[in-house]
């Protein structure tokens, strides 16, 4: 990988429901292998850009490439088969099958239904799915239903099972919401850890949380960009702080 | 045994619903491989008046909760694995009984009441010159198996396709599924419709040039109908724990995480209510043969809940809780609806409420509860 490509590119990109613009000629480049937090206040389109980018919102007007990829030409699992990998807000698991297999069925072998059929875990497909258990901490767990884990163990596996996928760009949506001082902590490191070889994109509420991570933010406002730069810079911000911090 | 393998080598076929369909399924499998044996041979070769024959209503009853248990497991596999709802599975299994039906009536070539050669009785009385084009092939007993499989299977794929991808789930499904078996019964009730209106088709005589009511025949046909029950039960199996059962239970609980891992999910369902529809039609081609008449009633919207009824009661999701169900509920019924049909529509929705309350996972939950009391004694 070429480190200075990028890897996502956003072009003037509108969508609109029944008049109201939640996202207003956006465009953000996201270059590969890089960590970025985006923040905002409610209803500034930070959920619609993930729907976007995953091709679940149809955009009115724009732009959206991904490893020069016109996005508009691909169904959703089409997208997600590109390399784009999406952690939803709540933990969006299998909950009624084990933690093992939750990542088995996330394994990015072919996903057609004769595949399927007559899958067979290969060895190095087993490595795999051993080391995203460990890479999770989620070992000794690995044969427990997945409803029977925590809430901070649920959003880990659906992370794993994101990694295991094999995404080059993970979209990530709140991740601590919910979780305990020590989940969270846990939860950083996974990040950091994982956006080593992969881009990372995580929408936060949690300002502590986005320092802990130490990574450029994106600020939306009203469905586009109102800065991008570092924690440090967007606090002192004016901007920022009117339409958000300040509140 | 299964325990085992599960401790040590960690694979797909984990998976709660297999541990516990294993066992049981499998006691299953033997008991109908056994009845095949011995049931046709007391039936056929035991005299009458001994108490070990088993008689032609007897066999013939039993050969219909076969198709019914059948029924029950091809709705198991859409609606206990993958969610969809389907209150109108009564309409694959009335159209592969129509199937078979049709082929019985062309064998019955000119012995009807009114010894046309050509036209079935019904058309006579009708006053049609020829026959309809539809029914054209049916001569073969082939071309009518093929339609078992096709009918049903067609109409079930172009109905999924359509409903899925436009991306239909849940009760409205359900709503739509009702909405299809009800045209059917209206369609086929009429006369000119060609399939025998409001009496349906019935009077069949031979099959392959084999009397129809002969002890053989009957025996026959409840090996076939054990067969085929067998063959399909092992089939789901054999689906479900592949990849595909995770794949199916992931569907029914969380389509979006599917669908953004990747797979698509519009095509698996389209793929198993297909398959389901095609089990279902084999179902109904199973039971017409053995009931003597088809007719438009089956296409009756409750038959259709009732079918919902035995996968409810046996618990669905495990496949073995689909076939029992289907056959504890037709054995009481067959019992209730002689001391007095009234009581049974009521009893039928006094099982499913106290299904639904007390056993949200059908028998299946029973064995969980005798299990747990049995250790609390102890």
């Amino acid at each position: 990988m070429i480190e200075d490509k990028n890897i996502l590119e956003i072009k003037n990109v509108t969508v609109s429901f029944d008049g109201f613009k939640a996202l207003n000629s956006l465009s953000l480049e996201i270059k590969n292998s890089q960590m970025i937090a985006i923040i905002g206040p409610n209803g500034a389109g930070k959920t619609t850009l993930q729907d976007v980018i995953t091709g679940k919102t149809k955009i009115d007007d724009g732009k959206i490439f991904f490893k020069n990829n016109d996005l508009s030409q691909f169904s959703e699992h089409e997208i997600v088969n590109l390399g784009i990998g999406r952690k939803f807000q709540r933990p969006t698991i299998i909950e009624n099958i084990s933690v093992w297999d939750n990542l088995c069925i996330a394994l990015n072998t072919r996903k057609n239904f004769l595949s399927c059929l007559l899958f067979k875990l290969k060895n190095k497909d087993l490595k795999k799915v051993v080391e995203i258990i460990s890479i999770i901490n989620l070992e000794k767990k690995k044969n427990l239903i997945a409803k029977n884990l925590s809430h901070g163990e649920k959003q880990w596996l659906e992370i794993g099972m994101l990694l295991i996928q094999q995404s080059d760009l993970l979209l990530i949506d709140e991740p601590v919401a919910g979780m305990t001082e020590i989940e969270t902590k846990k939860t950083s490191e996974l990040l950091i850890n994982i956006s080593k070889d992969r881009t990372v994109l995580v929408v936060e509420h949690d300002m502590n949380f986005i320092e802990s991570l130490g990574v450029e933010v994106v600020v939306l406002n009203e469905g586009s960009v109102l800065t991008r730069g570092s924690m440090k810079n967007i606090k002192k911000n004016k901007q920022v702080i009117d339409v958000y911090l300040g509140r | 045994m299964n325990k085992r393998i599960a401790e040590n080598k960690p694979s797909l076929l984990i998976n709660i619903n297999f541990l516990l369909g294993d066992s049981i399924g499998r006691y299953l499998i033997y008991l109908l491989a056994i009845s095949i044996f011995i049931l046709p041979i007391l039936h056929v070769y035991i005299a009458e008046d001994s108490i070990f024959h088993v008689s032609s209503y007897t066999i013939s009853l039993l050969g219909k909760y076969l198709c019914f248990a059948l029924l029950a497991l091809s709705l198991d596999l859409v609606w206990g694995y993958t969610g969809i709802l389907s209150l109108g599975h009564g309409a694959f299994f009335g159209l592969g009984g129509y199937m078979m039906g049709m082929h019985l009536m062309r064998e019955i070539g000119d012995r009807g009441v009114y010894g046309n050669p050509l036209l079935p009785d019904f058309m006579v009385f009708l006053n049609w010159e020829e026959l309809p084009w539809f029914w054209y092939g049916f001569d073969s007993f082939l071309f009518s198996c093929l339609m078992v499989i096709l009918v049903p299977g067609l109409l079930a794929f172009i109905f999924a396709a359509l409903a899925f991808g436009s991306r239909v789930t849940g009760v409205y499904f359900s709503i739509i599924t009702q909405a299809l078996v009800f045209t059917l019964m209206l369609a086929f009730f009429q006369n000119d419709f060609g399939f025998g209106g409001n009496n349906g088709l019935t009077d069949f005589k031979d099959i392959l040039g084999k009397d129809i009511s002969s002890k053989e025949t009957r025996a026959v046909f409840y090996i076939c109908s054990a067969v085929m029950l067998i063959l399909s039960y092992l089939t789901c199996r054999f689906i479900v724990s592949s990849k595909i059962g995770n794949i199916l239970i992931g569907i029914r609980d969380r389509e979006t995480r599917m669908r953004f891992l990747g797979y698509n999910t519009t095509v698996f369902k389209i793929i198993i209510f297909t398959f389901s529809a095609v089990l279902a039609g084999i179902a109904g081609a199973l039971y017409v043969p053995q009931v003597g008449i088809i007719n438009p009633g089956e296409f009756s919207p409750i038959k259709s809940i009732e079918i919902v009824v035995w996968v409810a009661l046996g618990g669905r999701g495990f496949l073995y809780g689909a076939i029992i169900g289907a056959i504890v509920v037709n054995v009481l019924k067959s019992y209730l609806t002689i001391i007095s049909p009234e009581i049974w529509i009521i009893f039928l929705g006094l099982i499913f409420i106290l299904v639904t309350i007390y056993l949200p996972n059908g028998l299946a939950d029973l064995k969980r509860i005798i299990k747990k009391n049995l250790y609390d004694r102890r």
